[in-house]
């Protein structure tokens, strides 16, 4: 399990991965969320004199915290897949998307 | 009622001409980049475009791309085709004040199935991943023009669709007695978009019946973008992957989860969608 957090520039190794996109001051997105930040991005960023950054990071959610998102999850799948539930490939592909966002995909 | 498709035809305007050159200089055999770059600058709209998507962190070259010809190489001219063609139609349908539909989460949601359908050619299908990628992306091309040409008709289209909790396209079809389908697949012809580009569009919802790869591509394509929630397709609702789509591209679960990351990479950076206006009524 993953989340996204806010961490310091002066924190970071070479391989964190952007957690949401990282916009200037004028709004212009620098980095999309996803971009593994390397040593020349990191540079980068330290010479546009940003401090901290949204990197995925290792959750520390709590078993419970973790039980109640999986509930959530799973209460809205099985709203967008209520006219298809019955059909085992639907089936199966709701329970990949939660498997997926369970382990921090995109979220 | 029967909505009177063909006055909708008379009544859209063609795309640019200046876009149709672009398109045209796009196609050729051999790109003359020259040529290419004084089309796309006789557009202002579009030149901003290309430059802003060249310098995203997508390309790797953030704020270091200064000419439209530098913007083209770096993006290749599927690309540069796939921003001309979407730059074009938001162009010809502007949303009006309070339109039904919130156009920016219309885009989202086709730049969402783009990603999937470009992930899908790319792995399990003989379709050109650049054309999936574009025809993704304007898969629902007949809910823009709806919502922009017919905002009062489509607005009870959208009251019905939450009467009954139905799809959006069962909707469409009890007050209009057509779909999005129909009037997206007309919309494209009349556009002159390839041949298989308009049947995608025609049979997204029914592939069955057109049983042709591009046209499974981006049904399955439409189904992932709703699975995985990404912009607003104009219901909540996600619908069933064709048995037989599924068996002719002989795609896999674990194949099509490959593309989940995509699609939401893409969703994250929303480049095309900057600037578009929404103005749904709520």
């Amino acid at each position: 399990m993953r989340e996204v957090r806010q961490v310091p520039l002066a924190e970071l190794a070479p391989g964190a991965e952007l957690g949401a996109p990282l916009a200037d001051d004028q709004g212009r997105v620098l980095f999309a969320a996803g971009t593994t930040l390397g040593d020349q991005q990191l540079a980068q960023l330290a010479r546009r004199g940003i401090e901290s950054v949204p990197v995925w990071v290792a959750s520390t959610e709590s078993a419970e915290e973790a039980a109640r998102r999986r509930r959530e999850l799973e209460v809205q799948l099985a709203h967008r897949f209520r006219r298809v539930a019955d059909r085992p490939l639907m089936k199966a592909l709701a329970e990949w998307v939660l498997r997926y966002r369970e382990g921090g995909g995109g979220q | 009622m029967k909505l009177d498709v063909a006055a909708l035809l008379d009544d859209l305007p063609p795309l640019a001409p200046g876009v149709l050159e672009v398109l045209a200089q796009l196609d050729a055999a051999e790109v003359d980049y020259a040529a290419l770059e004084a089309g796309i600058r006789r557009e202002p709209a579009l030149a901003l475009r290309v430059l802003r998507l060249a310098n995203s962190a997508f390309y790797g070259f953030s704020g270091q791309i200064g000419s439209v010809r530098e913007a083209c190489l770096v993006l290749g001219t599927q690309t540069v085709r796939q921003v001309v063609l979407a730059v074009a139609v938001m162009a010809q349908l502007k949303p009006a004040r309070g339109t039904p539909y919130d156009q920016r989460r219309l885009w989202q949601h086709g730049i969402g199935a783009a990603a999937a359908a470009k992930g899908i050619a790319e792995r399990h299908s003989g379709v050109d991943p650049a054309l999936a990628s574009t025809t993704g992306l304007l898969h629902d091309l007949g809910k823009l023009v709806l919502n922009t040409r017919f905002d009062d008709l489509y607005r009870e289209v959208r009251a019905r669709r939450i009467q009954d909790d139905c799809s959006l396209v069962e909707a469409e079809r009890a007050v209009l007695g057509t779909d999005h389908c129909e009037v997206g697949a007309l919309a494209a012809a009349h556009w002159r978009l390839p041949p298989a580009m308009v049947a995608a569009i025609r049979h997204h919802h029914d592939p069955d019946a057109a049983a042709e790869p591009l046209t499974d591509v981006v049904h399955v394509a439409d189904v992932v973008a709703r699975a995985l929630d990404v912009g607003d397709p104009g219901d909540d609702l996600v619908p069933a992957i064709a048995d037989g789509a599924w068996q002719r591209l002989g795609l896999t679960l674990d194949g099509l989860a490959e593309t989940f990351p995509d699609v939401d990479r893409l969703r994250a950076a929303d480049l095309l969608v900057d600037g578009v206006e929404g103005a749904a009524d709520e």
